[in-house]
């Protein structure tokens, strides 16, 4: 520890926040130097005076009681609902939030439901079949049957085409059937 | 952080109605000393450490206890301190304080009068920059460590050991020689 050294960080060692290594070396410095030990004193002193002309600078500002009260006041309505009880004031802060989440519930449970119920109505559809399975189908079949026919007139070949509608009546038992996409599909 | 002290944080975290007015009663004097110190205006003063409360209880909820609760309550303070200080640019400094306790030219140049002296002081404190000033309060009047006044700037400690050293050589100049508030020796400068 030298002089210099200990004059850079008078403050620091003033304080106490140097090393215990340092600051221990510069006691022992102090002890053997006049000169540093008149600076650390007129640091301290310089320090004692100032504080005392601050203090006297400003011995006569305070808050009176109704300044107190008045500040309290002014504090309070800056900050709107302090002094609303946390509950409370955790309902209104949160009063947005349930609603919109209650809003999503319940727009959670009519769709699931409708869901529910569409399902429930496809199943049913799946069953009912069964009661119809031992009844008789009866099919209609309208269709045409075209003829082509060729004959010869002389040196020529003439053509001509015809056609011929059956209507046909059968009846059918049910043997099978298969649901897809909400068709019946029926299959002989 | 004392018993109080942990009680009245989580009275204001928990919004006791009767905290506010507790942490007014018990830092309010002592921030409005210091905010006069910093603004020179004890009106404007009043509305700093108003709105420092404000800050302080909107913010409550970061408020860890690792520091005390005034010392919390200075950071913000200051921190508004200095942003009014940006706002308005160039600080009219009130001599209604220096007024007060000066009531005439022979008072002031008279160094064994006390009141005079610090009415002095503060007439030379608002002829200071702000950098000049801040460093002096926090120093000389909030008795904060130069590590503590680095980090509270957000400057090195280097830089608090020259502002320091600059702001006590304007002093000198600025304070009447009778009044020998400071002597010879002081902080070293560091560039």
């Amino acid at each position: 520890m030298n002089c210099d050294y200990l004059r850079e960080n008078l403050l620091e060692y003033l304080d106490g926040s140097l090393l215990p290594s340092d600051q221990a070396a510069a006691e022992k410095h102090l002890a053997d130097c006049p000169q540093c030990r008149e600076a650390v004193q007129q640091e301290s002193k310089l320090a004692r005076e100032i504080t005392r002309g601050m203090e006297q600078a400003v011995e006569g500002v305070g808050l009176q009681v109704v300044d107190r009260r008045r500040m309290a006041r002014a504090v309070e309505r800056q900050l709107g609902d302090f002094r609303e009880q946390p509950l409370g004031l955790f309902w209104k802060r949160m009063a947005w939030s349930f609603a919109m989440a209650a809003i999503v519930l319940v727009a959670g449970i009519w769709t699931g439901l409708h869901f529910r119920s569409e399902q429930n109505s496809k199943l049913e559809a799946e069953r009912k079949p069964a009661l119809f399975l031992n009844r008789e189908s009866v099919i209609h079949f309208v269709y045409t049957v075209p003829e082509y026919t060729f004959r010869r007139e002389g040196n020529q070949v003439v053509d001509a085409l015809t056609s011929e509608t059956i209507v046909a009546e059968q009846s059918l038992a049910q043997k099978n059937e298969k649901t897809r996409t909400g068709e019946t599909y029926y299959e002989n | 952080m004392g018993m109080d002290e942990v009680k009245l944080a989580g009275a204001l975290k928990g919004r006791d109605p009767a905290a506010i007015d507790e942490l007014i009663e018990t830092h309010g004097d002592r921030l409005l000393r210091s905010a006069t110190l910093l603004c020179g205006n004890e009106a404007t003063a009043q509305d700093l450490v108003q709105d420092a409360f404000v800050e302080a209880l909107r913010s409550v909820h970061r408020f860890r206890g690792q520091a005390s609760l005034y010392t919390w309550l200075h950071s913000i303070l200051l921190n508004l301190t200095r942003h009014h200080h940006r706002d308005n640019k160039r600080i009219v400094y009130d001599n209604e304080l220096a007024a007060q306790e000066t009531s005439t030219l022979e008072e002031q140049v008279d160094a064994t009068d006390i009141e005079s002296a610090g009415a002095e002081l503060q007439r030379a404190l608002g002829q200071l920059s702000d950098s000049h000033r801040e460093v002096l309060v926090l120093r000389y009047y909030e008795h904060m460590k130069m590590d503590e006044i680095a980090r509270n700037l957000g400057v090195s400690k280097g830089t608090v050991k020259s502002r320091l050293h600059y702001a006590i050589r304007e002093m000198q100049k600025l304070l009447p020689a009778e009044m020998n508030l400071f002597g010879a020796g002081g902080t070293k400068e560091v560039v």
